[in-house]
């Protein structure tokens, strides 16, 4: 952890709270240009395992964000068509620091996702890399570490 | 086979599943469900874990045999044992945590406590039972009377009699053969973890769909289109891959042929030679350049060993149902034992494909639970397994072989089911170990 | 990380090995060679075994030198 902070905790905020809007909504686009170009998009099993030799729930780097998001907008992805009725709320929002320039920020989400199957409440922990480019903060990096993430869990083919 | 026209269930059973259609209810009845368990999941060979996952003496993980707990042990002497996770004293779990390293377990009710071979060591305050002497005359935890392995694959049968695993698994053994080959050591490791994806289906509509080369096209045509992925036409009209009934249950998509024709080592993986060097170089050195070569051209296995390892290429799928309509598949990346730079490429193919958000498995997924839906309407009762039915033939080996597109899979699945389903129950009887 | 235990009657390197599904105690008599891994549960009950328990466990007639067959020449256990 070195730099001082850039961000304060009302702008990160905002940003998560815009993110969660977007990715309740399909807005695919303004979501994917959320991310900066060497992203890392990141749902552990086990959170203190390494991603390049364990198993992960989704482990994408910006390349793959890109192929998840053209793979939505075939209006093929058979596991979101239709697509999930998603609202997830964002609570406690604390700066954990920062690295190298970024600001790593704390927050638990909590959404409701209903399907025809029925409804499913996922909730986790999220990290946030943030970073300013060009004046606008993105995402370097999103860690979601779902309560329920070793366990056996249902499809889950939506933005989490 | 022993057929026994005096029990109903197995007439009824017969008027179900018929050569070329399966009855709806077959999917859904929670009578055939409870018969399923008992003459399939707790009679024959099931897989229960591999030998990589306990490398250690005293090391052990929990598994499954469907809905039953499992705890795979090693012990001190190397010997693998798969215990029922059930204290002999009040029936409490004794094991909690998914892996550890124990040469004993305890239970936390009472404090019993067990060697990892499964006999009962001792008991707190013995007096209350006579002394330490007791101990001979109680029972250990429950121990499957049958444990085998091949290649590192453990299988266990809850019955104390039956065939032998090598002859449950017959072809199906080659093709674990052919997967341990793309090993420069001869070895493949379950080492990367699991993800588990639970799915509101009936286990068969996953046994079924694994080798079905039929829905590929359809079902993931979403990710062939922007991914350039050359698996779409593996299964097509023009493929000359083909879809083999290996017996007993056991089936694959045979693609080697569109491997052979494509002719690039390791291009089944979509991997040029030039990302895994060391990988390409560890192969030459084990087998000489041309027999590695031909073991990389040829690639791995598509191939479904009943009832529940799947392995399909790049990943290990262990099949567990938990209900009638509730089954959960377990899924790993398969490592290559000394084949560093592969098996990371292969954890990252992997993740990117299976589980819950899977690019893949989460699309079969919804086909699974919309199959369980489907099959709960009433009309038209029956399920079509025609498709290939009039095209089918003998290979050399003698195994019936159908085009990469054809249910000839399936066909051979539901034989074999109805093969084990009316046959006069033999296992699943209290094991006699003590 | 290995340490030594040691006085003038023997020599035991110890660390903690993590190379099974979790950590278990590894002692090594470095005289011999010989090893032996405890787990948790076994390293609590020695914590908790009586002083009986501890002096039979030193009487070399247990182990090492158990029957005629066994004496200083014969430096490893059976397991």
């Amino acid at each position: 952890m070195t730099a001082a902070l850039d961000i304060d905790v009302r702008e990160a905020e905002q940003f998560l709270y815009r993110e969660a809007r977007l990715a309740d909504a399909f807005a695919l686009e303004e979501w994917e240009a959320l991310w900066t170009d060497d992203a890392v998009y990141h749902v552990p099993v086990d959170p203190d395992a390494d991603p390049r030799t364990h198993m992960s729930i989704v482990f994408d780097n910006r390349g793959r964000i890109a192929t998840r998001i053209k793979q939505l907008q075939t209006g093929r992805r058979h596991s979101q068509r239709p697509p999930s009725r998603l609202c997830r709320s964002v609570t406690n929002v604390e700066l954990l620091g920062a690295d190298g320039g970024d600001t790593l920020v704390g927050s638990v989400v909590q959404i409701l996702e209903s399907r025809d199957r029925g409804t499913t409440w996922w909730v986790g922990r999220v990290t946030h890399r943030l970073r300013r480019v060009e004046g606008e903060l993105r995402m370097a990096a999103k860690t979601v570490v779902l309560v329920d993430s070793d366990r056996s869990l249902p499809t889950m083919s939506f933005l989490v | 086979m022993t057929t026994t026209d005096v029990d109903p269930e197995a007439a009824r059973l017969r008027a179900l599943v018929l050569p070329d259609r399966v009855h709806g209810s077959v999917y859904t009845d929670a009578e055939i469900y409870a018969r399923e368990l008992e003459r399939i999941w707790y009679s024959t060979w099931v897989y229960v874990g591999h030998a990589s996952e306990v490398p250690e003496p005293n090391d052990y993980v929990r598994k499954t045999i469907g809905p039953q707990q499992v705890v795979m042990t090693r012990d001190k002497t190397g010997a693998i044992h798969v215990l029922h996770n059930r204290c002999s004293h009040r029936g409490n779990l004794v094991c909690d945590a998914d892996r550890g390293n124990a040469g004993s377990f305890r239970c936390p009710y009472h404090g019993w406590t067990f060697a990892n071979t499964g006999d009962l060591l001792g008991f707190p305050f013995n007096q209350g039972y006579g002394g330490s002497a007791a101990r001979a005359q109680l029972p250990g935890l429950g121990a499957a009377p049958r444990v085998e392995s091949y290649r590192g694959f453990v299988f266990a049968s809850l019955a104390a009699d039956g065939p032998t695993l090598i002859e449950h698994l017959g072809a199906a053994a080659e093709r674990l053969d052919r997967l341990c080959r793309l090993s420069p050591e001869g070895e493949v490791e379950l080492t990367a973890g699991w993800v588990k994806h639970e799915v509101t289906a009936n286990w068969k509509m996953l046994v079924e769909n694994e080798t079905d080369g039929y829905h590929p096209q359809f079902v993931h045509s979403s990710i062939f289109s922007i991914s350039g992925s050359g698996i779409g036409a593996l299964y097509s009209d023009k493929s000359t891959a083909v879809t083999r009934a290996l017996g007993g249950g056991h089936t694959e998509n045979d693609l080697s042929p569109e491997f052979r024709r494509l002719g690039v080592p390791m291009g089944w993986a979509g991997t040029p030679e030039s990302k895994i060097p060391d990988y390409v170089a560890a192969m030459r050195a084990s087998y000489g350049s041309d027999t590695a070569d031909e073991i990389m051209i040829n690639g791995s296995p598509h191939v479904m060993i009943f009832p529940n390892l799947f392995v399909a290429e790049i990943q290990l799928f262990q099949i567990q149902p938990l209900a009638v309509d509730r089954t959960v598949q377990h899924v790993t990346a398969i490592q290559f034992k000394g084949a560093p730079d592969l098996n990371r490429r292969l954890v990252t193919q992997c993740v990117g494909s299976v589980g819950p958000a899977g690019m893949l498995l989460a699309d079969d997924a919804e086909m699974y639970e919309r199959n369980q839906r489907g099959v709960a309407q009433r009309q038209p009762e029956w399920l079509d397994l025609t498709r290939g039915l009039h095209r089918e033939r003998l290979d050399d080996d003698g195994h019936t072989i159908g085009t990469a597109t054809d249910e000839t899979s399936m066909r051979a699945m539901w034989r074999h089911y109805l093969e084990l389903m009316e046959t006069e129950r033999s296992g699943a009887r209290p094991s006699e170990e003590p | 990380m290995e340490d030594v235990v040691a006085n003038e009657f023997a020599t035991v390197a110890v660390s903690v090995d993590d190379r099974g599904n979790s950590t278990r105690l590894r002692l090594e008599d470095l005289r011999t060679g010989t090893v032996r891994y405890l787990d948790a549960l076994e390293l609590e009950s020695i914590v908790w075994a009586p002083e009986a328990w501890m002096r039979a466990l030193l009487d070399p007639s247990q182990h090492r030198w158990r029957d005629a067959d066994r004496g200083p020449a014969q430096e490893s256990l059976d397991p």
